[in-house]
């Protein structure tokens, strides 16, 4: 029972989770406040699944967490707790949701026991999928959130579809959830998951927040992933900066900027076949940028820049001594985010002007009555990039090991460009007035970019704690 | 041990980590062609040292410089003759080990391509492997072998061999002894492994809490700490042997094993025959000798 207890503490001890609660909260609200708005409080509320599912996920990140702690494999009587944990609160919570989603005062009292038992068991069926998700991979678990996230989205049509079969069909749905729990019970072989997660290098719940940690995750992954290929890009792309640095001033400022460019392009760089797949990602950005049309929503493509930059590092080998003293890291900073910024620029230009030639071919598209033509994206447009981009490579670098805050600046790019939605703010680019401003924004942004960042590496701690 | 042949001073370098003192007021200069043992607990500020003298960390109050220049202003000149093994290893774990050399190798024209192969022959390093998907013991020869192929002035180590095994940490012993046969190159070595870095130092500097308490010559501190078997030579030991300076005393019968400090053999046998001993003097093993330096702070505390 002990033991029990102490997995309990994880989850109000850890901070980094109560993050994670917010947003489960934050998307109860929608979950549980659309079929109450559209039909009235008389509407059920079989969003709950959802939430289960959540839940599942979270419940069993954190027990794969423990799992892969090496102490933890020889804790007495540890291996048998995972799956009594899993189950045992899994049942309780799924039961309450139950309760809260489907109890009615009007209800025959023994038909509304079924249904709530019926619904409960969806939940817990919903739960252990989720259960069974975290436990099939080693992957960063808060990924499968991710996907939570879209469900919850696009799901507020079929809750209520999903309300009566739950309703109508309670005795098979308790049978299946039976199933469900027997066969996780099996499942769950504590000495297995023991075994398998023990001293995995995981990327839990609680490191979401820890920058050095997940870096060091997702660079031992990209590792293991290119372990044992040829990577022609990646080896020609070595070749061509390493000759470069060896033929420039070993004094000069060259050798550092080349040197610092191939570094934050190297985790870009792959096969070849990776062109081909940047490629189609633009063509898809175009399609899909250009259905959102002539909304302001479409903006948001010049923000997506900033979402693929919001972890580079403009010094990104702090730790190793090479020859670059304070200046050569700040010259070399300052060369590799004008040129990140410029690449994210061309890259979002060529995909607004990509939606040119395809709004004279593309078809409209209808779905659930509503119908999408497709819009070209004045590429223009992309001095947003020019704007957001120091900012953002800025608060990366000067604040390399508090992702939370880069985050959160990203998040705050964002929120402006969904706020100017409910304003009609199309962002239009006309002369002379809004040029002017555009152009004092951009000066203003880069002198920041420029001052602040040259501040940091002189005066600054550039490892360790005392950043 | 200041003179003008230093090539890292320090005067009054002081550095805060919020409420944490890390350095407290360090004076320090490091002479050319010495190794120096740096000795400390966890926590004493060995690391926090070490990353001032090379730029990375800039002092609170207080100045540093390094070949003669101020420790933050360090250009790729000076900065081309120090190399330094960082204690957690970080490497750029996406290339593959031939790429981070090729890499590495590209900021020095002084890259000693012999060496390279030497090292890489030595320590079994595989060039194909992802520098991610190695062992910890892998990436620490590999960072040994980064920072060192360019033959540097100063070469810092922070804790070199602690991710090594024993054969790997006698072949970086050796090669730290061939290196040292180089009068003109200083090396800073930070371990808690004392019974390696005895072998190889020839200067000590004992850190706790972010304050220096020893910086002598390892010699010196030999000579000050010994270790004296005694024996009588007619029965048992009197109770009181009459020696000052014990810093630890094991007895049984006629034998007895001592700490003491501040003797000179031939005080000491001058002792013994007052005494009716036999007396034999060697001297402490570093780790000892560090144990009683930390142990008589804390006494005074």
């Amino acid at each position: 029972m002990k033991i029990l207890l102490a997995n309990l503490r994880h989850f109000y001890q850890c901070r980094s989770l109560w993050l994670w609660y917010s947003f489960l909260l934050f998307w109860s609200f929608p979950l549980f406040l659309s079929p109450w708005v559209r039909y009235g409080p008389s509407g059920s509320f079989p969003g709950f699944f959802l939430i289960s599912f959540f839940l599942g996920t979270l419940a069993a990140g954190v027990q794969r967490d423990v799992l892969a702690k090496p102490f933890s494999y020889c804790l007495p009587n540890h291996r048998r707790v995972p799956k009594l944990f899993i189950l045992g609160i899994g049942l309780i919570l799924n039961l309450l949701l139950g309760i809260a989603a489907f109890w009615r005062p009007a209800m025959d009292s023994s038909h509304s026991l079924f249904v709530i038992i019926a619904a409960s068991f969806v939940g817990i069926t919903s739960y252990l999928l989720a259960v069974w998700f975290v436990f099939a991979s080693k992957g960063p678990a808060g990924m499968a959130l991710i996907g939570f996230f879209f469900v919850v989205m696009f799901t507020f049509e079929y809750q209520i579809s999903a309300a009566y079969v739950i309703i109508s069909y309670t005795l098979q749905l308790i049978v299946a959830g039976i199933l469900a729990c027997a066969i996780s019970w099996k499942l769950l072989d504590g000495d297995t998951l023991a075994r398998r997660f023990c001293g995995e290098h995981l990327l839990g719940f609680a490191d979401t927040w820890n920058t050095a940690k997940t870096q060091k995750y997702w660079q031992r992954r990209l590792a293991l992933r290119r372990s044992g290929k040829s990577h022609t890009g990646l080896d020609r792309a070595g070749d061509f900066f390493v000759a470069r640095m060896k033929a420039c001033s070993p004094l000069g400022g060259n050798r550092h900027v080349l040197g610092n460019l191939y570094v934050i392009s190297g985790r870009y760089l792959g096969p070849w076949w990776w062109m081909w797949m940047y490629a189609a990602s633009l063509l898809a950005a175009a399609v899909g940028f250009g259905y959102m049309g002539d909304t302001p929503m479409a903006n948001l493509l010049f923000i997506f820049p900033v979402f693929g930059t919001a972890q580079v590092d403009l010094i990104p080998h702090r730790s190793i001594l090479l020859s670059s003293g304070r200046t050569e890291k700040y010259y070399s900073a300052v060369v590799s985010g004008f040129a990140v910024t410029f690449l994210a620029a061309i890259a979002v230009a060529m995909v607004a002007a990509m939606t040119i030639p395809l709004s004279m071919v593309m078809p409209d598209l209808s779905w659930e009555g509503t119908t999408y033509t497709f819009h070209f994206i004045d590429p223009k447009k992309s001095y947003l990039v020019l704007i957001l981009m120091p900012i953002v490579l800025l608060v990366a670098t000067l604040f390399a090991n508090k992702r939370i805050l880069t985050m959160a600046v990203t998040m705050i790019a964002v929120a402006m460009v969904m706020l100017s939605v409910p304003f009609g703010l199309r962002l239009e680019f006309s002369f002379p007035t809004t040029v002017l401003i555009i152009a004092g924004m951009i000066a203003a942004s880069w002198a920041g970019f420029v001052l602040i960042l040259g501040h940091y590496c002189r005066k600054r701690c550039l490892v360790g704690q005392g950043r | 041990m200041a003179d003008g042949n230093s090539i890292v001073r320090m005067r009054g370098v002081s550095k805060w980590f919020k409420k944490t003192r890390a350095l407290d007021k360090v004076d320090l200069d490091i002479p050319r062609g010495t190794i120096i043992g740096l000795l400390g607990a966890n926590g004493a500020g060995k690391s926090t040292l070490l990353r001032h003298t090379i730029g990375l960390y800039l002092p609170d109050e207080g100045e540093i410089t390094t070949f003669g220049t101020d420790a933050a202003k360090l250009t790729p000149k000076e900065l081309a003759r120090i190399g330094y093994v960082h204690q957690e290893g970080e490497l750029l774990d996406w290339m593959t080990v031939r790429q981070l050399i090729r890499y590495v190798s590209a900021y020095y024209d002084n890259w000693n391509h012999e060496l390279e192969t030497k090292f890489i022959d030595d320590f079994e390093i595989s060039l194909k492997d992802r520098v991610g998907a190695m062992s910890p013991g892998q990436r620490q020869r590999l960072a040994i072998l980064l920072a060192i192929a360019f033959e540097p002035e100063l070469l810092i180590l922070d804790e070199p061999a602690a991710a090594l095994d024993p054969i790997a940490r006698s072949q970086f012993l050796d090669l730290l002894l061939e290196m040292i046969q180089d009068r003109n190159r200083t090396i800073i070595i930070s371990s808690h492994i004392l019974s390696d870095i005895e072998k190889v130092i020839d200067h000590a500097l004992i850190m706790h809490e972010g304050r220096i308490l020893r910086d002598c010559t390892f010699d010196s501190l030999r000579e000050e700490f010994l270790k004296v078997m005694v024996t009588s030579l007619d029965g048992e030991l009197p109770p009181r042997l009459n020696l000052d300076n014990v810093i630890a005393c094991e007895r049984k019968g006629a034998n007895a094993t001592l700490a003491v400090r501040n003797y000179t053999e031939e005080d000491l046998e001058a002792w013994a025959q007052e005494h009716n001993c036999k007396i034999e003097a060697r001297p402490l093993p570093l780790e000892d000798i560090y144990r009683i330096v930390i142990n008589q702070v804390s006494e005074k505390k």
